[in-house]
């Protein structure tokens, strides 16, 4: 179980930050992105997740930017309040909320990141934009206009839902074809498919997407 | 300590059963068989298995500790040559109770090497409703009794 | 093993190497074959062996978590129903590396389960001087590609 500490962005702008640290020495930094939801429980649990399998992870409070200490759950209510503060983020200083998370983490040593709806399309963006990224991994981000086309300058792995409405299975195919260094998986699920609080929670999805993202930072941190 | 010469074709062996629990069932699969039946119970709810179940690997493995425990620890083993067939049945669910019985079909004296022979044994693991949850035949290569004097 | 429609008979494929240390072969032994030889230095110091040596249930063990790692689609795979003719032909010793090959034997589709078939594996083991330690033909069933929900 992890504990909220405080970090301070380039800017000046102080932000809450949800860290779990391993048992032992870690095995590298993770940089947990959120969805529009805040850091909420489950991004707190898939936070601990990563520390569990070893890894020193840090979840930064990205709407505090708006809203301090966003904690939203999943209902038709929490999402309109999630995509009404989703849609007030701006790119300069989301970047700088990951950057000094990026900073912290990377005390662990070599530093990847995984991101979830729109934190999927976040560390698509930080793998462009952001130096000192060993690998970075999204789920079911997207779609993205512009940011489909900003080649990432680090190994990226994306995983996507073949029932996800709101993003089509040919943005994988899109992807892979802009950029044919990136891996993309699709799985036999919906939008939200790893969180186990949403109803399109699809487990055995989960644990095979995990498991390729462990296996990759593996590889990588 | 036993031989080779103490095993006779159609001799029959019951072991004390043993119950399998959730816990190593998933401390199992996570070393040796990470597939999503064998680690997560809802990942295996959406399965054909219909709940988490133990590695066939693992149940295998429980299968020689019951064999080493309760009969080949008290002769003296040379190991095995291998396994003819192996068959997993059934599913091996959490709380299930395994019992074991083996029948020896074939005891064979080593014509090259006068030492040792190979006995071959038809096992059959049932659950506590007297399922069959695996089948095995497999050989052990046991030593013969040293010559008296 | 991929989905059904990928794998081809007679393909060949390298499946990875893993190097089974001391400690890893006396805890699974004491665990899954407390024989001698497996579990104590001394002991198997004056055994036919000479020294520790492996399970062959742990060097399966070992091959299966190769083959999940690098050779199933795990959104594909269905289990196994068991494997024929498996041989423990070399010892395998501590330190020692053992990587594996994977030849598709053949496949064929579930007469009673629609998008689902079976196939079958040869799998073989060498240590690092490429000598055969252990051989089975393997079952595997798996689905047919899922089909694209959009």
């Amino acid at each position: 179980m992890g504990s909220m500490t405080s970090l301070t962005a380039a800017d000046g702008h102080r932000l809450g930050a949800y860290v779990a640290e391993p048992k032992g020495a870690p095995k590298g930094g993770v940089v947990v992105i959120q969805e529009i939801f805040g850091v909420n429980g489950h991004i707190k649990a898939v936070t601990d997740g990563f520390a569990a399998d070893g890894y020193y992870a840090v979840a930064p409070a990205l709407f505090d930017r708006v809203q301090p200490n966003v904690d939203l759950g999943y209902s038709p209510d929490d999402i309109a309040k999630g995509k009404d503060l989703r849609g007030k983020m701006v790119w300069e200083t989301v970047l700088q909320d990951c950057a000094v998370a990026l900073a912290l983490a990377s005390k662990a040593g070599r530093v990847g990141t995984t991101g979830y709806c729109f934190g999927g399309g976040v560390t698509w963006k930080m793998a462009n934009s952001l130096p000192g990224l060993a690998g970075s991994v999204g789920y079911y981000g997207g779609p993205w206009g512009e940011l489909k086309a900003e080649a990432p300058k680090a190994p990226c792995l994306l995983h996507f839902g073949a029932l996800d409405k709101m993003i089509p299975t040919s943005l994988a195919d899109e992807m892979k074809a802009l950029h044919p260094s990136i891996t993309t998986h699709v799985y036999d699920a919906d939008h939200g498919f790893n969180c186990d609080q949403r109803a399109t929670y699809n487990a055995t999805a989960a644990v095979i997407a995990r498991r390729r993202t462990l296996a990759f930072f593996e590889a990588l941190l | 300590m036993k031989y080779l010469e103490d095993f006779s074709v159609g001799q029959v062996m019951e072991f004390p059963p043993r119950t399998v629990s959730e816990d190593e069932i998933i401390a199992f699969a996570r070393d040796y068989d990470p597939q999503p039946f064998h680690l997560d119970k809802e990942a295996a709810k959406q399965s054909l298995f219909g709940g988490l179940c133990a590695s066939g690997w693992h149940t295998a493995g429980m299968m020689m500790r019951m064999l080493v425990d309760h009969m080949i620890g008290k002769y003296a083993s040379m190991g095995s040559p291998g396994i003819d067939q192996l068959r997993w049945v059934k599913p091996v669910f959490p709380g299930d109770t395994l019992h074991l019985r083996g029948e020896v079909l074939e005891v064979k004296f080593s014509q090259s090497k006068p030492d040792r022979g190979v006995i071959t044994t038809r096992y059959e693991m049932t659950n506590q409703t007297g399922e069959t949850v695996l089948t095995m035949q497999g050989k052990g290569m046991y030593a013969r009794r040293p010559a008296q004097g | 093993m991929q989905y059904f429609e990928d794998i081809q008979p007679g393909a060949v494929r390298e499946i990875g190497a893993t190097t089974l240390t001391e400690e890893a072969i006396i805890a699974f032994a004491k665990q899954f074959d407390p024989q001698p030889f497996h579990i104590d230095p001394v002991a198997a110091k004056n055994s036919a062996f000479g020294g520790i040596i492996a399970s062959g249930w742990h060097t399966a063990a070992t091959v299966m978590r190769l083959i999940v790692d690098s050779a199933i689609e795990l959104e594909a795979s269905l289990g196994s129903p068991g494997f024929d003719d498996l041989a423990w032909l070399k010892p395998v010793r501590p330190g020692d590396t053992i990587r594996a090959r994977m030849t598709c034997i053949d496949k064929t589709p579930s007469r009673s389960r629609p998008g689902i078939g079976s196939a079958r594996f040869l799998i073989e083991t060498f240590n690092q001087n490429d000598e055969l330690v252990m051989r089975f033909t393997s079952i595997g069933i798996m689905r047919f590609r899922i089909p694209a929900k959009h």
